[in-house]
């Protein structure tokens, strides 16, 4: 074993210098290290994304600079950056999710709703958003959830709470229709009677697993 | 057929409940306990030991999940495999965007390490999982060695009890306000290694020799060993701050106050402090000062106030109702406020015992945890007392003091290390 005089201990391993005062050790017998060697990873892929970053800054600032120059045709500026940050919560919560796809699911189908409402408010008013959009994306999720989730094998419980509130968020345009929001109906009945058979199927077939689902998510 | 049972799961306990919501990349509440053989680890009869092992803790098949109140523990149908050691010390095991296993075990040449989520367990705890776990190992692989004996494990808590939460059997439901100013403790502070790294510095100690320098003080080893880590921080402290006292916590393991065979969290904490810029600041006054405060935080009141601290986090009835975003936010921010008032923890596991049988297959057993400050963790084994320091700072003044100290005294120390500095390595 290595020895260093300042410390008085000896060391264990391959070392040069002491762990303690790193200064030189002597002595030359070595010994198998206690620990692996790992080195640092310089992550590649955050790189990446800060590069996204930095280039979706440097788009949205020209982009307000040349409006502020060029203002006849009002604030355009804003759809650009709207549409960047919409982008951007969307790529976050899929990154954050991607481990769980029903889970990402879901959250994408708020996401995109949230968005695309928020879209149409700002864009003024023409209903497109609860027309198609929202009722649509519903409809995808839900088939898209019943696919993968046979394609992949899941276990029902790790997604059961999921289709559960897909499908009760597919069951919002009911009080659309009912309030007479809506202009064109079918996307929206469409939604609704999805939602309705795959809540009653998961509602029939799974009732126990659901309740102790519930039992589980819910307990004070 | 579809397997139509229903998923098993458990509450956390009360300890438990405060670790989901504040781990981290810099502070992974993780920690490992480890065992160096005398041979090489066979992955094969690791994996079989493994899991023969995880039938008798069916706990640490789980998962953790979020409800809408409270976050839970749920049975996973993963399977635990024992891995050579790739990944830096207590890294990672519990990340809400990715669920794993809530432990992993690893080997690297003649070393069995086995890392667990501190949700899961307490030291004491999981020791009960490890030593099981080295037990089957050697049992298996020494079958021939071992042919005319039939080593027995002193473990016999069944399954129930070890998944007992002994904070809830022990919990009065005595008021615990106690209006203790609280005190901002000395923080110790440098730059830190990159990647939320620590690095670990352990001493190798006989401990008769030990012992024997600690009864000249008239002292125990965890207040003696208290005394050394607190002078050598106020070392480091620079001449301005000297007026905040350096505080040291202690976790106490309430198994032995209270009769519980729990695997889970069965813990307190008490925090002992000594303030440099009043007293000598010599070791035998140091030392003299912890006894008086150690003695003062075990009386069986101050016990009964531990348990019912962590308790009342489920008994009070406005918490429990507040869901668990807010409740992580509200957890964050106490945790940020305890954290502010200790300089550094020592954690003393003890004595680690194993079938007379089984030790001669046996070096060392060592014990270390994640820390975004600086830890220090004691166990023995036989005459081989390991004291572990776990940094995030890249200075090892500290421990170097802390180890001078013990050799200046007449005390022989080994220390090994991992490699967080690439210029320490040999060519």
């Amino acid at each position: 074993m290595k020895y260093c005089n300042n410390c008085n201990v000896e060391v264990a391993g391959k070392r040069k210098v002491c762990p303690l005062c790193q200064g030189r050790l002597t002595g030359d017998k070595y010994q198998d290290e206690v620990f692996p060697r790992i080195s640092f990873i310089y992550k590649e892929h955050s790189k990446f994304f800060k590069m996204m970053l930095l280039i979706s800054i440097i788009a949205a600032a020209v982009t307000v600079a040349v409006n502020i120059l060029l203002p006849q045709r009002g604030a355009w500026s804003l759809f650009v950056l709207g549409g960047l940050g919409s982008v951007w919560a969307s790529i976050v919560t899929s990154i954050n999710k991607r481990k769980n796809i029903p889970k990402n699911i879901v959250y994408q189908v708020i996401t995109i709703s949230v968005i695309v409402f928020i879209w149409d408010i700002l864009t003024g008013w023409r209903g497109w958003s609860i027309n198609y959009v929202i009722p649509f994306v519903c409809v995808f999720a839900m088939i898209s959830m019943a696919t993968i989730t046979k394609v992949r094998k899941l276990h029902i419980e790790d997604y059961i709470l999921y289709i559960i509130i897909d499908g009760l968020f597919g069951i919002i345009p009911v009080i659309f229709i009912i309030f007479g929001f809506l202009d064109v109906l079918y996307p929206s009945l469409i939604c609704i009677v999805t939602s309705v058979i795959s809540l009653s199927a998961i509602i029939i077939f799974e009732d126990k697993r659901l309740m102790a689902e519930i039992r589980r998510r819910m307990h004070v | 057929m579809k397997n139509k049972k229903v998923s098993e799961w458990s509450k956390l306990d009360n300890a438990a409940k405060i670790f989901p919501a504040n781990s981290k990349k810099s502070d992974t509440k993780v920690f490992r306990f480890a065992c160096e053989l005398f041979d090489t680890v066979d992955r094969q009869v690791l994996q079989q030991a493994l899991n023969i092992t995880l039938e008798a803790f069916p706990l640490y098949k789980s998962i953790i999940k979020s409800g809408l109140f409270w976050y839970y523990f749920e049975k996973s149908r993963f399977d635990a495999i024992a891995t050579e050691e790739n990944l830096p010390p207590c890294s990672t095991l519990y990340d809400k965007n990715n669920k794993t296993l809530l432990f992993r075990v690893m080997y690297y040449k003649k070393r069995i390490s086995f890392e667990v989520y501190h949700a899961l367990a307490d030291g004491a705890g999981a020791l009960q999982f490890f030593k099981t776990l080295i037990f089957h190992y050697i049992t298996i692989k020494y079958k021939y060695a071992l042919r005319d004996k039939s080593p027995v494990l002193d473990i016999e808590a069944s399954k129930t009890q070890k998944m007992d939460d002994s904070f809830q059997k022990y919990y009065t439901d005595a008021k615990v306000f106690n209006k203790k100013k609280n005190i901002k403790a000395f923080k110790i502070r440098g730059m830190k290694i990159p990647e939320y790294r620590i690095s670990v510095i352990e001493g190798i100690i006989p401990a008769d020799k030990m012992l024997s320098k600690v009864k000249e003080y008239k002292s125990s080893l965890t207040i003696f060993l208290a005394a050394v880590l607190m002078c050598s921080i106020n070392e480091e402290i620079p001449l301005r701050l000297k007026k905040k006292p350096v505080v040291l916590s202690i976790p106490v393991n309430l198994r032995n106050y209270y009769y519980s065979q729990t695997a889970r969290n069965f813990f307190g904490v008490m925090n002992v402090d000594y303030n440099f810029s009043k007293g000598s600041g010599e070791l035998t006054e140091v030392i003299e000062a912890l006894k008086q405060k150690f003695k003062e935080n075990l009386t069986p009141e101050r016990m009964e106030k531990r348990i019912n601290k962590f308790a009342s986090l489920e008994h009070n009835f406005i918490l429990r109702i507040i869901p668990l975003a807010i409740k992580d936010i509200i957890l964050k921010i106490a945790n940020s406020i305890v954290d502010r008032s200790y300089t550094s923890t020592l954690s003393n596991v003890g004595v680690i015992n194993m079938p007379a049988d089984i030790k001669p297959f046996i070096y060392s057993f060592d014990i270390f945890v994640s820390t975004n400050k600086l830890q220090v963790c004691v166990c023995s084994f036989e005459n081989q007392l390991r004291i572990s320091f776990t940094s995030a700072f890249i200075s090892t003044e500290i421990q170097r003091r802390f180890f001078r100290t013990l050799t200046d005294i007449g005390i022989p120390v080994i220390i090994e290390s991992n490699i967080v500095d690439e210029e320490q390595e040999a060519m």
